[in-house]
């Protein structure tokens, strides 16, 4: 195995503040090392942009922090328990939005954040249809989602960030499909989310970087496994 | 977590009622279908009806069965459900519950007048009645084994009817013969007994087959 190139932007795995640590992580796709001792940590506020080429490995990541995916090597520990994510007390709060938005086409718009609000709960004191508002998609929140337009459906998708208050977003190009007057409106949530102390792990082509503070980067290239890529 | 996913199975029904009435009406097509075809005989057909009626069941199970996971896999609704609930086996359960509703229960109401239709005299509605309550959650649990074995394929309709169907034998066998003999004069708690068994098993074991095989094509 060649050692991997630290990044300079990460820091130190072993900070005593972090909250969310990444240790040694190797993914694989098809028997095929994506990345491989990929250590980052993450504090209160802070966000974290994940840069690499197509077939990289950002949205494997981002779904491994999830849980969806299981790491071939490494360990993703959280300093509010144990790491262990069966202790549903210690469980962080995670919000994902990924390549599928999670909407379901007949349901309307307000009946699937309805849905999200009873499946993760609803802390953070917004109705679903303030939390439509927060997108500017509360008009069409009677229409079924199948009628929606692509962009319209994603802002759906991320009034969901705004039913509770998350440890951490995980956004997997999150701004595909919005116009302007969405990318600005997701900002403003991300603004809100980071000063009341949450994460935020995000990849994105477009550059949305501005909104966030305390940015730190990593370059899944500099991370790349022994075996080339096909 | 449970009582959330199968509300919003039945909101997704009410919106698209199209959908839902498909296995039932698969079902009430197919048992008309025999007495054009083989013998509108009342005693002829009496002696073949539970067999046309558990045959039916089966494949109206079956085509409700492919699209059990797959819609909310493609949408992306596994992912964010498999977030937030932890586990596997409360999804899988609930979808379940939800598949046995929409086209188990439809169909043990309807098959009273289809057993009119097949001659199938009242002194068995009994047998008939709790053959199919017995028999089909039990098609449901295993069937969705299968679909989620094959929930990451496009096209998984064939290959789906020939992993589950020879799962469904002794439950047609036994459902079947459950009706035969209460038809014949015989008594039918023996066959009972047993469908009640394959359905405590079924419940039991196929949520952990079906959370497992959903964990794999998720990864």
């Amino acid at each position: 195995m060649s050692t991997p190139i630290k990044d300079t932007h990460s820091i130190d795995a072993h900070t005593s503040q972090a909250l969310l640590s990444v240790e040694n992580l190797t993914c694989e796709r098809s028997d095929a090392p994506l990345f491989s001792n990929l250590s980052f940590s993450l504090e209160k506020s802070q966000s974290l942009r994940i840069l690499g080429p197509n077939g990289s490995g950002k949205t494997t990541l981002i779904r491994t922090i999830a849980g969806i995916h299981k790491p071939a090597l490494g360990q993703i520990r959280w300093s509010t328990g144990p790491g262990n994510r069966d202790n549903s007390a210690n469980k962080p709060n995670i919000a994902y939005i990924g390549h599928t938005t999670g909407i379901r086409g007949e349901l309307t718009a307000l009946e699937n954040l309805e849905f999200y609000a009873r499946m993760t709960g609803n802390l953070s004191g917004m109705s679903p249809t303030e939390c439509l508002e927060k997108l500017n998609v509360a008009h069409c929140s009677k229409l079924p989602c199948m009628r929606l337009s692509a962009g319209q459906r994603q802002r759906v998708a991320l009034s969901r960030l705004a039913l509770n208050q998350h440890d951490l977003w995980l956004l997997d190009e999150p701004v595909t499909s919005l116009d302007d007057q969405g990318i600005d409106l997701l900002l403003d949530l991300a603004r809100c989310h980071l000063e009341a102390g949450g994460m935020t792990i995000y990849c994105s082509h477009q550059s949305i970087h501005s909104g966030f503070k305390n940015d730190t980067e990593i370059d899944l290239r500099n991370f790349k496994g022994d075996h080339p890529q096909c | 977590m449970l009582i959330t996913i199968i509300k919003r199975d039945l909101k997704c029904v009410s919106h698209n009622l199209s959908g839902a009435i498909q296995p039932i009406g698969f079902f009430i097509i197919i048992t008309s279908l025999f007495p054009l075809a083989v013998t509108p005989d009342p005693e002829a057909l009496q002696s073949i009806a539970p067999g046309i009626i558990w045959i039916s069941a089966l494949l109206a199970t079956l085509l409700a069965l492919d699209t059990l996971f797959k819609e909310d896999f493609i949408d992306g609704t596994m992912d964010q459900m498999f977030i937030a609930a932890d586990s596997l086996y409360v999804i899988a359960f609930a979808r379940i519950i939800s598949h046995w509703l929409f086209s188990g229960l439809p169909l043990i109401v309807m098959c009273l007048v289809i057993a009119m239709m097949l001659h199938i005299p009242a002194y068995t509605f009994d047998a008939l009645i709790v053959s199919l309550l017995l028999g089909t959650p039990t098609l449901s649990m295993v069937g969705s084994i299968g679909a989620a074995l094959t929930v990451g394929l496009r096209y998984s309709g064939v290959l789906l009817t020939l992993i589950t169907l020879p799962l469904y034998i002794p439950v047609l066998i036994f459902g079947a013969s459950c009706i035969s003999a209460d038809l014949a004069g015989f008594p039918w708690t023996g066959q009972a007994y047993l469908m009640g068994a394959m359905l405590v098993l079924s419940i039991t074991l196929a949520p952990f087959a079906t959370a497992a095989a959903l964990r794999i094509n998720m990864s």
